[in-house]
């Protein structure tokens, strides 16, 4: 009698647990029954009971009919957890959510099943004891009876569209992607295609292969650029390369050049030492290193008249190649002149001594004379301006009377036995070359046996050391004096040896030129004339003075 | 090697200093002949403040004398002291060209 005590308690509308009605509909039912009464507010009580039998298979093919995806499904149950409806056969009405859980150990089931009892409503994560998968269950009640409506699904079928639909925007992107790749790939390819070529190409030009044929560039990009930049740059190396060539050529025949020219300069100097073989009056030594190929220093010695022999050093202005001319043109011209002085002298001589018939008198080329006509004949449409210094001296062996004269250049070094090395005053006069009209003076001295006299260049005085200091007059006066009487050869050797000594490795910025003569005496007269002579010298000879016939003077300069 | 110079009376002066070799003579040629061009033929050179003169150099100033004497000037020289002086003794480049101990009598001559 639940249908009558049940509402009539309660006072409210009671929902029977669903039932099969035997005998009655035969069918599953379940009761509302409704409680009516007498009075009015509080006075009032039950008066009786109305109830309705409700079929509820209508209820149960709705319910049955909820298709939720493929395999997901609703249930029903009463507030007591006893199903209503349940796909799997057997269980509605035989099983309540409770035992389900029970039998099952399923906590969780029966967590949701006391919510649903309470009339929750809940969107949970769970499995489904009747199939089995994993998925989403929601219930919510039915507000009038207080059962639970059920709807589970599968999560595999929910997520299905989500995951197609992932996997087709995956696949999408991949497809997008690898499709990108490789035109990217492609694109990268054809651009660097003649970057690869243009590699090829440097690296055949960088190990020296220039006419390395360079890939043509279609495009008008910086690939292009490039090879026409690198195209240009083959074409310079190639021009350079042509050039460097060239220049090596043209210098190697300029050095060439100048290595015959410094033999042909070096081949007109004078070499025969002794220069008089069977003389034995005078030793003479001379020597000239060049500071380059070719340079402007001379020397040069060669007998004048009778028993006259001319010796001279020479300085020409600057260095190289025009120094190296003007010496050429100097020397000839120098030794022109003085061969044609002791012509004229000799044939003054012979004509005097035919007038005459007396005994004929030596005529000595006057030393300032030759340097005179040589100036003029240097200066002479000298539009390079250039000059050159001469100490030019005549030696009478037989006498041991030396005429000399200077034109600009530097003193030379008197060598007496048994005194200190002494410079030789000179008057100052000209560099040769510079004006015409010039006169040079002669002056005088007698050699005994045994005196020397050595003329250099001033490379031999300017020559410098790595501290900037010239070797100087003073040294070189010092090193003669220490080296005394050794030969001429000796004394010439052993000079440049010092100079160069001095020099400890400095580049040699001047030709070095030095040329020694000795007078040894007439060997006729044996001993006793180099006596004489000594013992003339040491009574008066000693002192230089002017030759002159008065056309020297002490100074020649004319305009 | 450096030149400056000054036009003084008649005179143009050029100041020499340093030192005048073959790499450096030219300078010296170039400043005369541009005095000429510009008008100037009778130039002294103040050489007080010369160093060093090489060859090179007497040939840069024996150039110089005789383009300025061919234009009808001169060129003399003032001031001349220690190995500079010996260079122009020993060359005869003082017996060559006018040399004058200062430069007031160098500045003095007609």
């Amino acid at each position: 009698m639940d249908w009558y005590q049940i509402p009539r308690e309660l006072r409210e509308i009671v929902w029977s647990e669903p039932y099969f009605d035997e005998g009655g509909g035969n069918t599953l039912m379940a009761t509302c029954s409704v409680p009516f009464y007498h009075g009015v507010r509080d006075t009032r009580h039950v008066a009786g009971i109305v109830t309705a039998d409700v079929s509820l298979d209508w209820l149960k093919r709705l319910v049955a009919s909820v298709q939720v995806l493929d395999t997901g499904y609703a249930w029903l149950i009463t507030r007591n957890g006893t199903y209503v409806t349940h796909p799997a056969p057997g269980v509605a009405f035989n099983e309540s959510i409770f035992s389900r859980a029970e039998e099952s150990g399923d906590q969780d089931l029966r967590r949701i099943g006391q919510d649903m009892v309470r009339g929750g409503s809940k969107l949970v994560e769970s499995r489904s004891l009747h199939t089995g998968k994993p998925g989403f269950l929601v219930y919510a009640p039915l507000p009038s009876t207080g059962w639970s409506l059920g709807v589970f699904s599968p999560r595999d079928e929910l997520l299905a569209d989500v995951n197609r639909l992932a996997l087709v925007s995956a696949g999408l992107g991949g497809g997008g992607f690898l499709l990108l790749a490789g035109l990217v790939a492609a694109i990268a390819r054809s651009i660097t295609r003649p970057l690869r070529r243009l590699r090829r190409a440097a690296r055949e030009v960088a190990s020296g292969q220039l006419d390395a044929e360079l890939p043509e560039v279609a495009s008008r990009d910086e690939v292009y650029d490039l090879a026409t930049a690198f195209a240009h740059m083959q074409e310079s190396l190639k021009e350079h390369i042509r050039d460097l060539t060239a220049a090596t050529a043209s210098r190697e025949r300029i050095q060439s050049e100048l290595r015959i020219a410094s033999e042909i300069q070096l081949g007109i100097l004078p070499k025969t030492f002794p220069p008089l073989p069977g003389h034995t009056e005078f030793d003479l030594f001379a020597s000239l290193t060049p500071a380059r190929e070719v340079g402007g220093d001379f020397y040069d010695f060669f007998p004048c008249g009778p028993e006259c022999f001319c010796f001279l050093v020479g300085d020409v202005s600057g260095k190289g190649v025009p120094a190296a001319f003007y010496m050429a043109v100097s020397r000839t011209l120098i030794k022109a002149v003085a061969e044609s002085v002791a012509g004229a002298g000799q044939r003054r001589g012979a004509d005097r001594h035919n007038a005459q018939h007396g005994p004929p008198p030596r005529r000595i080329p006057d030393p300032g004379h030759i340097l005179a006509r040589a100036n003029n004949g240097l200066a002479e449409d000298n539009e390079s301006c250039m000059f050159v210094t001469v100490f030019c001296a005549v030696l009478d062996y037989v006498t041991g009377e030396v005429h000399y004269a200077s034109a600009g250049h530097n003193p030379p070094v008197l060598l007496r036995a048994r005194a200190a090395p002494s410079y030789l005053p000179t008057h100052g006069d000209p560099v040769a070359g510079a004006m015409p009209g010039v006169e040079y003076a002669t002056d005088t001295l007698r050699l005994a046996p045994g005196d020397a006299l050595v003329l250099y260049t001033d490379g031999v005085t300017e020559a410098m050391n790595p501290a900037q200091e010239l070797y100087g007059e003073a040294r070189l006066a010092e090193k003669l004096a220490e080296l005394g009487d050794a030969s001429v050869r000796a004394t010439c050797q052993a000079l440049a040896e010092d100079v160069h000594a001095f020099a400890s490795g400095a580049e040699q910025s001047d030709d070095i030129t030095m040329l020694v003569l000795r007078y040894n005496g007439t060997t006729t007269g044996g001993m006793s004339t180099g006596d004489s002579a000594a013992a003339d010298n040491t009574t008066g000879g000693h002192t230089t003075g002017n030759s002159t016939g008065g056309s020297t003077g002490n100074g020649a300069h004319k305009t | 090697m450096e030149c400056t110079g000054s036009k003084q009376g008649a005179f143009y002066v050029l100041e020499i200093t340093g030192r005048m070799d073959a790499l450096t003579s030219q300078g010296f040629e170039a400043e005369c002949l541009a005095r000429l061009a510009a008008g100037d033929t009778r130039i002294v050179a103040d050489l007080s403040g010369l160093e060093y003169i090489s060859s090179a150099g007497l040939r840069s100033i024996l150039a110089a004398a005789k383009k300025l004497k061919a234009a009808g000037g001169d060129l003399a020289f003032c001031g001349l002291s220690g190995i500079v002086a010996e260079v122009f003794t020993v060359s005869g480049f003082a017996k060559l060209l006018p040399v004058y101990d200062t430069r007031g009598e160098a500045l003095a001559r007609s």
